[in-house]
């Protein structure tokens, strides 16, 4: 479904990731794991739209993407930011109202605000409330709210541990799985907690340095002593 | 008494316009973080362009519609056109945006400048009059207290005009435009085009200066190029104020300051309004210098 070819970009003059080649199918959770400054987040901006790569190529069911951003994410590819932010001066029940607003036409999985709420029921509890007053684990459960409402193929998620209390987190992942194995959504899941990824996803590519070192199912990784030494041993 | 309610309802009337003014102004800020100078051009224009249309040799509806309509228009078009020359390339995807408040600075105070030799030009930097005889309106006498109409109507259809704004921003595109102002980024990765809702802000803000350019040619019966000037002043202070980029702050200022000029007008002198309103700013400056209306933002990226 998703597939990206060889890519290469950078900030500066020398690259910050280059020759990487990577395929999502319809259906999977696939995470991208290592560790600060691998060009995980990069590699994510890039599929989003919000950089463009030097080179190479990136296609959604064999068609090239959009060439901006804003156009990506009508197109049915749905990103959730790093930090999880919100929008301070919109209340939670206008995010999801956004949401639905901005449909993306098409898309794999959509849900209405009014599911929403079900399936997210502390947003529910909380619908008049400015999302700037939510806690950090609230933020993750409307943002992930906000990209169901708005219909999406896949959803790249940046770091969605992140900032999180050790529960939030767990909490957020658990409900991370069930989407995926209720509504079947795609999911790309670029983590800095390898452990915490490797429970929900089929598969794994490992990052360092701006390239891909390898991938594999989580079994596989977790057979080799020199990867559990490197990502995912605290 | 009666002499209190007198300017307080003309300062109010007036306060209204401003407000008109102010709240396009802010809502570019907002959605654009650009400070869009030539703003009080485009209604400086409108004024003069407003003061021509009414001495046109037609009657009844069709006057009415020149008069209002015209300006409007042309304050789309204009800030449309700002918004192209000035703005765009500015606000191209990628674009520094540490730098965009001093670019977009320079840039709309050119576009200002352009403005403003075109106004000189055309009006030989002398006042166009507004049609003296149109809609006279007389005044009331409510209780022993004389109303001016004239200010009555412009204030009511001021007031119309933001209350139209306010449902505009609680609509599906005023959700775009707000969300938008707290976060580009995010904007984007919502699938919100942020240049088109850029766009929009500045013709909705062109529209308000353009009614606004209208009602401050009837109400002064004139209009001249310094008028920008002024009103460049007075958006300044209020953006100051209020704090930059909160429309209902800056539509709530600038009513307050349109009542503090009729009240120093009154008692200390004409001299005296814009000593009054800077002693306002450095007030603000020293106790809130963040702005009044101005709310602590988490930063997002």
């Amino acid at each position: 479904m998703l597939s990206v070819t060889d890519i290469e970009f950078g900030y500066g003059a020398a690259p910050t990731v280059s020759g990487i080649s990577l395929a999502v199918a319809e259906g999977e959770r696939v995470a991208i794991i290592g560790g600060n400054g691998a060009g995980k987040s990069t590699v994510l901006k890039l599929i989003a739209g919000i950089e463009t790569p030097w080179s190479g190529a990136i296609s959604l069911n064999d068609r090239a993407l959009p060439r901006e951003a804003h156009a990506v994410a009508m197109s049915g590819l749905r990103m959730t930011p790093q930090g999880h932010p919100v929008f301070n001066s919109l209340t939670i029940d206008e995010h999801l109202q956004l949401a639905s607003d901005l449909r993306s036409k098409g898309a794999r999985t959509q849900i209405n605000p009014d599911e929403a709420y079900r399936m997210f029921p502390r947003l529910a509890e909380r619908k008049g409330a400015m999302a700037s007053s939510l806690s950090g684990g609230e933020r993750a459960f409307l943002g992930l709210a906000q990209v169901l409402v708005a219909g999406c193929s896949i959803i790249l998620l940046d770091e969605p541990s992140a900032g999180l209390a050790p529960a939030a987190m767990k909490e957020l992942f658990a409900l991370l799985y069930r989407i995926g194995t209720e509504t079947g959504v795609t999911m790309l899941i670029v983590e800095q907690n390898a452990a915490a990824a490797m429970e929900i996803c089929d598969r794994i590519y490992v990052m360092s340095e701006g390239r891909i070192l390898l991938s594999g199912t989580p079994a596989e990784l977790s057979a080799r002593d020199d990867i559990v030494a490197a990502y995912l041993s605290f | 008494m009666t002499l209190i309610l007198q300017w307080l309802i003309t300062g109010l009337c007036v306060g209204l316009v401003y407000a008109m003014f102010s709240a396009g102004y802010s809502l570019m800020f907002g959605v654009m973080r650009c400070l869009n100078i030539a703003h009080a051009g485009v209604f400086m224009l409108c004024a003069l362009i407003a003061c021509k249309l009414s001495a046109l040799p037609v009657t009844g509806v069709l006057l009415h519609a020149a008069i209002i309509l015209g300006p409007v228009l042309i304050g789309v078009v204009l800030s449309y056109a700002v918004h192209r020359l000035s703005l765009h390339y500015l606000l191209r995807p990628g674009a520094n945006t540490v730098d965009i408040e001093m670019a977009s600075f320079l840039s709309t105070l050119g576009a200002l400048f352009i403005i403003e030799s075109i106004a000189i030009e055309w009006s030989d930097a002398r006042a166009f009059n507004f049609n003296f005889d149109y809609l006279k309106l007389g005044s009331v006498d409510v209780a022993g207290v004389v109303l001016p109409l004239k200010y009555l109507a412009v204030g009511a259809a001021a007031l119309a005009s933001l209350v139209a704004m306010d449902r505009l921003l609680k609509s599906p595109l005023g959700r775009m435009m707000r969300a938008t102002s707290d976060s580009r980024f995010l904007a984007t990765v919502m699938g919100i085009d942020v240049r088109r809702t850029q766009q929009l802000s500045m013709v909705i803000a062109g529209a308000l200066a353009g009614l606004a350019g209208v009602m401050i040619a009837y109400l002064y019966g004139q209009a001249t190029y310094g008028l920008s000037h002024t009103f460049l002043l007075k958006a300044i202070v209020i953006g100051i104020v209020a704090g930059l980029g909160s429309v209902k702050g800056a539509m709530v200022v600038a009513v307050a300051i349109g009542v503090l000029e009729a009240a120093t007008v009154q008692y200390l002198g004409s001299g005296w309004r814009d000593i009054s309103l800077f002693l306002l700013v450095i007030l603000v400056l020293a106790i809130r210098p963040e702005g009044v209306f101005w709310k602590k933002q988490r930063a997002a990226t």
